[in-house]
């Protein structure tokens, strides 16, 4: 590996574990959240705060993670009273309320950030290398999840939340679940990015990131692990292939979401497999 | 005095954001749609408007054409992106709604530029007047007295006119449309031709108030009238007319007082999530029109 | 007799206006209780006071000797308290097996956690097929629930509601909306699981049905309970009969 594709690596892996972590919350659970860089903020800030006190490593990202996750609950808390359209704006007005928050903090370093923050000691080689394993752990995690009890009963609250109670799920509690995993890897996401820029501001968690993540998601195709990667990992990679799309990386970002929804709401992953439906179609019904 | 003044100023902004709020909640109401991408109506209204008042030297003229521009563009985006998604679950209209918005302000910036553009000459900017001791902005009351009166002959139209009762009507119960003699499809569009224009006319006074228009001018202000109609509780107009003045005044003292902990947009988002935990159905109940 | 369910004193009322009316029902283990009234007499919302989907201002509800008045749907559908929904809310997307494993899974979906810590679904899915034989439709089983006609879900509905293995089963109009040959074979089957000792609580509005299969009779009016009795002696009352042919109605409240 040359060290331009090395670098690209953990933005992708930060990118597909975010997506991955939305998946949970908005694929198989059914909530939508507009504000999941709240949670990308919070891992990045908790680890970068942790890193500059001098905690190693392999304890600030379980850490990020953790905080993040915690976060999410308290979000899910607010899921439970609103629903739908309302959980929508809540959630959106939670992103603007983190990045609030953090310009007025000097504690996360104000409009500025925090900078500084010490190397994670396995060169860009073993950071790769690292994040590419943790991408994996995270796709494990959702096909798992996916099959487990767990997703059948998220699968059956996305469908009708009414219904589900009626067979004796306890949908909030799934819901808080939903929000805390989905939160964590958010924060795992935020944790990992702190040690591959090494200074955090506040843009990097704005609106356009929530959006951006959900557009990886939905495009995609939303509740599917492999749609929901390949989502990740092309819209990482469109702008960076294609340099002069980097201009207008968002008007891409925007069209694309409006068209996917206006034309293949299933995301793209939805639409190959019903272009190929033999063999994609087959591989998705094994996996559901 | 100090306090009055905070007082005004919030209410200013607030009749802004009631604006937009009106509009939202309009097209909310009839549609279940939440129109994140109102926002960039608004923008387009505040560019059409600094770019016909350049033009031709005239603000009289530039209103009348950034309201136009935003009934046209409010009446596409429900022709080509709503409509055929209404019987979609919430999530997809709602995210092509983001996309749409994201799309738009990035066709401003690459279009006019990442600074956006500002008025060649704007002679009120700097001009106040002075009510009962107050010194008051020539265009801050302009903004004020313009929503005032919009909102007003709305309210007028709706209660007097034989076509507002029609409309009442049709939001409270579609399929009572079609003995008014008018389609549910024609209210749907007088609801996004209505909400549309309030968004241009209020585009074009904040361009005016700033002196300019910008790409992102939008994203703040349609994060804010989101939280205000939810807030209101979804559809109810009065709850989004009072969550807007509401608003607008905590947000003017929320700058002064809180200041250290958190920046001004984000007061929103806080009356938003405090509000919601103890009236998840927002602070009036659903009112049908 | 044991009681099963048991409402006492229940009330509700919606701006102002009282749709339920101090309610006093008795539900005994092994019976099947006809509820019936005119549209609008409260039988939905008396439902939906027992379900939990709404809370009584007034009034206890008993399952057994707890009371679950505080309590949430989910909870109380685990306690043994089983419904099936007067319009069908079948999980579309999934099978018709599917829809039913997921009840017989009660025993995993307890937690998120146990949840996440289990797979395997052979065993579920054993009692789902069992179940839907139960109900007549298990050549649909590996259909997905959206593509199936009425008649089928309401089936659905029920196959669902028993994999809870519930103690009391809360049937919200199964008949509705179903032709005669389907509503007399569905009501044959709910006649077969009260046999079999499920104690059931039929809301209906088919009254020829309902007169068919009940062991006795309870009739709302106004949110009141009119009578409530062994049937012909319920239907014979004079009240009762006023209160039919003052509303008499097709539709559901």
């Amino acid at each position: 590996m040359n060290g331009y594709l090395v670098s690209l690596v953990p933005l992708i892996g930060v990118n597909a574990i975010l997506a991955l972590g939305l998946n949970i919350i908005a694929g198989f659970c059914g909530q939508i959240s507009l504000g999941q860089a709240a949670f990308y903020g919070i891992g990045a800030y908790a680890a970068a705060l942790m890193a500059l006190a001098g905690l190693p490593f392999w304890l600030t990202l379980p850490l990020g993670a953790l905080t993040a996750g915690v976060f999410g609950l308290v979000v899910g808390l607010v899921s439970l009273r609103v629903r739908e359209d309302f959980l929508a704006i809540t959630t959106m007005a939670v992103g603007f309320l983190f990045l609030g928050l953090v310009r007025k903090s000097a504690l996360f370093g104000g409009e500025v950030g925090l900078t500084g923050i010490p190397p994670s000691g396995l060169g860009p080689q073993g950071y790769a290398l690292l994040v590419v394993g943790l991408v994996a752990a995270t796709v494990a995690l959702s096909i798992y999840m996916k099959a487990s009890w767990l997703g059948f009963a998220f699968a059956s609250i996305a469908e009708d939340e009414g219904a589900a109670r009626a067979l004796a799920v306890p949908v909030p509690h799934y819901k808080l679940a939903a929000f805390f995993i989905g939160s964590a890897l958010s924060g795992l996401a935020g944790a990992i990015y702190c040690y591959y820029a090494r200074f955090i501001t506040p843009d990097t968690f704005s609106f356009l990131v929530s959006v951006s993540i959900l557009a990886m998601v939905v495009i995609g195709g939303i509740g599917s692990t492999w749609g929901v990667l390949l989502g990740a990992v092309a819209l990482t990679l469109l702008p960076e292939i294609f340099r002069f799309a980097g201009e207008y990386r968002q008007f891409l970002f925007g069209l694309a979401l409006l068209m996917v929804m206006r034309f293949s709401p299933a995301g793209l992953f939805g639409m190959l497999s019903r272009l190929v439906p033999a063999r994609l179609g087959n591989l998705r019904k094994a996996r559901a | 005095m100090y306090y009055v003044e905070l007082a005004v100023q919030g209410l200013i902004y607030g009749s802004m954001y009631a604006l937009m709020a009106l509009g939202l909640t309009l097209i909310y109401g009839l549609l279940r749609v939440l129109h994140i991408a109102h926002a960039a109506v608004f923008t387009l209204g505040a560019y059409v408007g600094v770019i016909t008042a350049n033009a031709t030297g005239s603000l009289w003229i530039a209103f009348p054409a950034a309201i136009l521009a935003a009934v046209l563009a409010g009446i596409a985006i429900y022709r080509l992106v709503y409509a055929p998604l209404l019987d979609r679950p919430p999530l997809v209209p709602l995210i092509a709604s983001v996309g749409l918005l994201i799309l738009l302000e990035d066709l401003f910036r690459i279009v006019f530029g990442n600074q956006g553009i500002a008025f060649n000459e704007n002679p009120y900017v700097y001009m106040t007047v002075t009510i009962g001791g107050l010194s008051i902005g020539v265009l801050q009351l302009a903004m004020f007295v313009g929503s005032v009166a919009s909102l007003s002959a709305f309210a007028a139209f709706v209660a007097f006119s034989r076509t507002g009762a029609a409309w009442r009507a049709t939001l409270g119960n579609p399929q009572m449309a079609t003995s008014f003699g008018v389609s549910v499809a024609q209210v749907r569009y007088l609801n996004f031709a209505i909400g549309s224009a309030f968004a241009g006319l209020a585009g074009v006074l904040i361009a005016l108030l700033n002196n300019y228009a910008e790409p992102g001018m939008g994203t703040i202000v349609s994060y804010k009238t989101l939280a205000i109609i939810v807030l209101g509780g979804l559809g109810s107009m009065r709850g989004a007319l009072i969550g807007s003045l509401l608003l607008g005044v905590i947000e003017s003292y929320g700058t002064v007082y809180l200041s250290g902990g958190v920046d001004r947009d984000a007061i929103a988002a806080l009356c938003l999530i405090a509000i919601l935990m103890f009236r998840p159905e927002g602070l009036a109940k659903r009112i049908a029109a | 007799m044991t009681a099963i369910l048991e409402a006492r004193g229940v009330t509700i009322s919606f701006g102002g206006i009282k749709a339920v009316q101090d309610v006093a029902l008795t539900v005994s283990k092994g019976e099947l209780l006809g509820l019936i009234g005119p549209n609008g007499a409260g039988k939905t919302t008396f439902l939906r006071l027992l379900t939990g989907i709404l809370r009584p201002h007034e009034g206890q509800i008993l399952l057994g000797d707890v009371d679950v008045t505080h309590r949430s749907v989910d909870r109380r559908a685990r306690a043994g308290l089983a419904v099936t929904h007067q319009i069908v809310r079948p999980f579309r997307a999934m099978t018709a097996v599917e829809n039913v494993m997921l009840a017989a899974g009660h025993g995993f979906t307890r937690s998120p956690l146990r949840a996440f810590l289990h797979v395997s679904r052979v065993a579920a899915e054993r009692r789902a097929m069992q179940l839907l034989e139960r109900v007549g439709i298990a050549d649909v089983a590996r259909r997905l629930a959206g593509t199936l006609p009425l008649g089928q879900l309401k089936r659905l509905e029920v196959a669902r509601a028993l994999a809870l293995d519930p103690q009391l089963l809360l049937l919200d109009e199964p008949l509705a909306g179903l032709n005669q040959n389907e509503a007399s074979r569905l009501s044959d089957v709910i006649t077969e699981l009260n046999r079999d000792g499920i104690t059931i609580v039929l809301v209906e509005h088919r009254l020829v049905e309902v007169l068919r299969i009940v062991d006795r009779l309870a009739m709302l009016d106004k949110g009141r309970l009119l009578a409530v009795g062994a049937p012909t002696a319920v239907m014979q009352r004079a009240d009762v009969r006023a209160a039919y042919l003052g509303g008499a109605d097709d539709a559901g409240d």
